[in-house]
């Protein structure tokens, strides 16, 4: 059955839940706000009845009445133990998230967060979980981003806990965590306490890189990339070179075997490549392109260039400081930040 | 998922001397909580606390929550012993709790009775009479009681006065009942003739009062249900669920004294007050020295003078007799009774106000009466020398076909006018009643209702269970229940244990001939390590035995392949392979 009639039903079903759900983030926003430490406790834990609890609750009570307009005393005691087991539940229930102190691992000492991935992976955050006392422990709780992929957790008296979660990342700059959602139904499922504790997690999240060749748009080239052309030689593995005496450490591939047969002692091979001119990036090589896009294929060229090819690269992107080309990792990192929070 | 095994058989052991306690209920109870179907069993328990009936049963009770709550502990993969001992701690922590909630309780419970005692919430007749207090039941069309008569006897709407209450007491604008019983322990007496005895089974609903009702002189078989001298049928408790009685009803009988007390309080008036019908009785007294003439004028009085009857009497102030029988002349058979009961008493003849019902419709699917609340009914009963208690009706004197046919054939011979007045509740009644073959549906309907009633309660309301049991017992199968549902527990429990096996086939058949290896390797001590993958696990185990690696090597390719790949892979071949795979431990040896 998909009548026009039922697709429209549910497009308003998903239209009313999404606006219940923005309703709810924004009033947990207001009640719940982010911070590097959390402390579960009234103001962040909700506790409301399962099914089967409030039938078991309703069940108890009319039982009690009936009992008590019965007269029948073993009725009575039966029916108010079951009512008491009821609502210690949700005591027990409220306690098992009550006083646990969630603290981000790894913090932020710097503006920028030092977690980092491309867009599309996976946020990869761990979470303390710290028990109040020395007595408590916590069993039973489910901890996650969101209801479906949660794990079970337990925290045990004194000690703590790390919870590895993962969050995906959708777009480029600085990700904060979603909520957490932490749920338990301790100790018989009667009643589900529930937290939204959201941690000041963040994460910069890298353009997603897309395959593509670099343009042959130079530009704004430096000077080294026109005038003489001075080849540095380097160590590499593209053209022979000559041969140099053994040194321990070269590589059996690399040992000049017909010269050690011919007599001439232990030689090695020694190859060149030639480097590449440095390479300046700019927005400006991909003018066809939409801004994201055009970042996303920057993110590329950064890490080929520089991880595949150890070319010196630098960057001009508008509205910022040009990026000096250089080259090894914490400068892949530097160029891959600049896109990031680029804006 | 480790069931307390010994634990369910325990307290197998202990139900055959439970059977008294509800085991219809506990047992689907136990397996319903054994295949988890937690909901089930805690509506079932619940069920099953209300028959507790001894300390020992509570003790019971406890021992099948306690299961309850291991049953249902949250955490993943606990053990039974961490589970009981959450659950006896729960039992524990939930002392203090279930003191106070105790203490509420029998606060509540105290207050309740009280009120219960004073202002008690009834249906159908109360037990004063206030001008209207009939009338407005004439809107309920609730059943009040169903009749079956075991004689072949013709029998008319007119005939059945269903006594109930005697009203002795007013004060001048009440008509309540003397607290005062007079019991009648006498039996029937010899003389009455089999044919003048009524012989009939009542099944009165719930009414929460302590009288029964019955034809003339009735004499009820319930146990403690008494007769009082007055023709009351009092019981010792309240009538809180339906019951049947037995009734054998004989004409009244010839009572020829009465004894001080009673005619006393039988012509009792308040001192002052409604003066104008005293006088009015003094003017009879005085014209008729003769009782029954004396009725016979007050009776012809209502009929002649313009009396209206009425479910819609205009409100009479405090002289209420007063109002109706010179001002309004309009009432109900409540407003006629007591106005005849005070002049009777006025002119110097005992007489007291009857309540109770009148009629009843007749089913002819199965020949019983059905008697609603409408057919509350208020009559009066005058004691002459020489005949005793004579029953009197002023309604049949106004509205005979009330009394003959019926309240609802009354109704329908009032004008279009009157019935505008009337409720509208009673309006639709009509309605319904004048489609051909509502009645007949209506009819039948009540008789499967009255059949079901008479097969699956006893007399006092409750489930036939015991007359089960009893007539499994004459068969000498007393013990089947218990074995029917042994036997289902063991159905069950075989059931879950198939359920088991079944789960399994999920697992794809290149993993199964994997647990199969890994149970070879877990003798010798090479089993998987929970970081492992098949293929780490194979690399680990060549390690340690060199000269099966290649058979190892073979193997994890084999598996891995075939949990893996998208193709057709030979089962047959990778089990043979493991069959033939025999493992050793070098390193402990």
């Amino acid at each position: 059955m998909d009548s026009g009639l039922s697709r429209r039903a549910s497009r308003l079903k998903q239209y009313w839940r999404q606006f219940v759900i923005k309703r709810q983030e924004r009033w947990l926003d207001r009640r719940a706000p982010s911070e590097p430490v959390l402390k579960l406790g009234q103001r962040s834990i909700f506790i409301l009845p399962t099914f089967q609890g409030a039938l078991f609750g309703i069940g108890a009570t009319v039982v009690l009445v009936i009992a008590v307009a019965e007269r029948n005393p073993f009725s009575v005691v039966l029916a108010a133990m079951l009512l008491s087991l009821f609502l210690l539940s949700l005591v027990l229930c409220y306690r098992n998230l009550s006083g646990l102190e969630l603290t981000a691992s790894d913090g932020n000492l710097y503006d920028l967060p030092n977690a980092r991935c491309f867009a599309g992976q996976n946020a990869q955050y761990s979470v303390n979980i710290t028990p109040e006392g020395s007595r408590r422990s916590h069993r039973d709780i489910w901890i996650g981003f969101s209801r479906d992929e949660l794990q079970p957790i337990s925290v045990t008296a004194g000690k703590d806990t790390t919870v590895h979660l993962s969050a995906v990342t959708s777009s480029r700059g600085i990700f904060q965590a979603p909520r957490m959602l932490l749920r338990t139904r301790y100790p018989v499922g009667l009643w589900q306490s529930w937290s939204r504790p959201q941690l000041d997690m963040r994460y910069l999240v890298y353009p997603r890189p897309i395959a593509c060749e670099l343009p042959a748009w130079r530009g704004n080239a430096p000077d080294t990339s026109q005038g003489s052309q001075v080849v540095l030689r380097k160590a590499g593995v593209d053209d022979f070179y000559g041969l140099r005496t053994y040194s321990p450490g070269d590589g059996g591939r690399r040992i000049a075997w017909q010269s050690l047969a011919r007599g001439q002692g232990l030689k090695t091979k020694q190859f060149v490549s030639e480097e590449d001119a440095p390479v300046l990036l700019s927005l400006a090589m991909f003018p066809n392109h939409e801004t994201e896009e055009a970042l996303s294929c920057l993110s590329y060229l950064v890490v080929k260039l520089l991880s595949c090819h150890e070319q010196k690269v630098g960057m001009l992107l508008p509205g910022f400081s040009q990026l000096q080309p250089d080259k090894g990792e914490i400068h892949k990192h530097r160029l891959l930040q600049a896109l990031a929070i680029w804006e | 998922m480790v069931v307390p095994v010994t634990l369910m058989a325990a307290i197998m052991l202990l139900l055959p001397p439970l059977q008294t306690l509800a085991w219809w209920l506990l047992l689907p109870c136990l397996i319903s909580l054994i295949l988890r179907w937690h909901i089930i069993s805690v509506l079932l328990l619940l069920a099953a606390i209300t028959y507790a009936d001894s300390w020992w049963s509570v003790s019971y009770f406890l021992l099948i929550v306690i299961l309850w709550l291991m049953r249902m502990y949250s955490q993943p993969k606990a053990d039974n012993q961490e589970q009981l001992k959450s659950a006896l701690a729960q039992i524990i922590l939930t002392t203090p709790v279930l003191v106070v909630l105790l203490m509420l309780v029998m606060l509540a419970g105290n207050r309740w009775s009280e009120r219960s005692e004073s202002g008690r919430s009834s249906t159908g007749i109360s037990d004063t009479m206030t001008p209207g207090s009939v009338s407005e039941l004439v809107n309920d069309s609730e059943l009040a009681m169903r009749v079956r008569f075991d004689n072949e006897v013709d029998l008319y709407p007119e005939d059945l006065y269903w006594r109930g209450l005697v009203l002795e007491n007013f004060d001048g604008k009440t008509w309540s009942r003397s607290q005062r019983l007079d019991f009648d322990i006498t039996a029937i007496p010899e003389h009455v003739a089999a044919e003048s005895r009524l012989r009939y089974l009542v099944t009165l609903e719930p009414t929460q009062q302590t009288w029964l009702y019955g034809l003339n002189q009735a004499y009820p078989t319930r146990p403690q249900t008494y007769r009082d001298k007055r023709g009351i049928i009092v019981t010792s408790d309240v009538i809180r669920q339906r019951v049947r009685y037995p009734v054998t009803s004989i004409p009244p009988q010839k009572i020829l004294t009465l004894n001080q007390e009673l005619r006393e309080r039988n012509l009792a008036l308040p001192d002052s007050g409604n003066s104008q019908s005293r006088n009015l009785a003094r003017r009879l007294r005085s014209q008729f020295s003769d009782d029954k003439l004396l009725i016979d004028a007050v009776l012809r009085q209502f009929s002649e003078q313009p009396f209206v009857y009425t479910l819609t009497p205009a409100l009479n102030s405090e002289q209420s007799v007063d109002d109706f029988l010179f001002n309004t002349q309009e009432g109900f058979c409540e407003h006629y009774a007591g106005a005849m009961t005070f002049i009777l008493r006025a002119a110097g003849i005992p007489a007291r106000v009857v309540a109770g019902y009148q009629g009843g419709r007749f089913n002819n699917v199965t020949g019983h009466w059905r008697v609603s609340q409408y057919n509350a009914h208020a009559w009066v009963e005058a004691w002459l020398p020489g005949v005793g208690w004579q029953r009197l009706d002023p309604t049949a004197a106004i509205a005979p076909e009330r009394v003959m046919s019926g309240l609802d054939a009354w109704l329908s011979t009032l004008n279009d006018e009157a019935r505008q007045e009337l409720d509208p509740e009673i309006r639709l009644r009509l309605f319904f009643e004048s489609i051909p073959g509502y009645n007949t549906a209506v009819e039948t309907l009540e008789a499967i209702q009255y059949g079901w009633d008479l097969s699956m309660y006893d007399n006092e309301g409750n489930l036939r269970t015991e007359d089960l049991s009893h007539w499994l017992d004459s068969r000498g199968l007393g013990d089947l229940p218990v074995w029917l549902l042994v036997f289902l527990l063991v159905f069950v429990g075989l059931r879950s244990m198939f359920i088991g096996r079944q789960d399994r086939q999920h697992v794809s058949p290149a993993i199964r001939a994997y647990r199969r290896l890994n149970k070879k390797l877990y003798k010798v001590g090479l089993h998987r390590k929970p970081s492992e993958t098949m293929l780490s696990h194979m690399h680990r185990v060549s390690s340690v035995c060199p000269d099966l690696a290649g058979q190892c090597r073979e193997l994890g390719q084999l598996l891995t392949e075939a949990e893996y790949k998208d193709e057709k892979t030979e089962y047959q071949k990778i089990v043979k392979k493991i069959v033939e795979f025999h493992p050793y431990n070098s390193t402990k040896d």
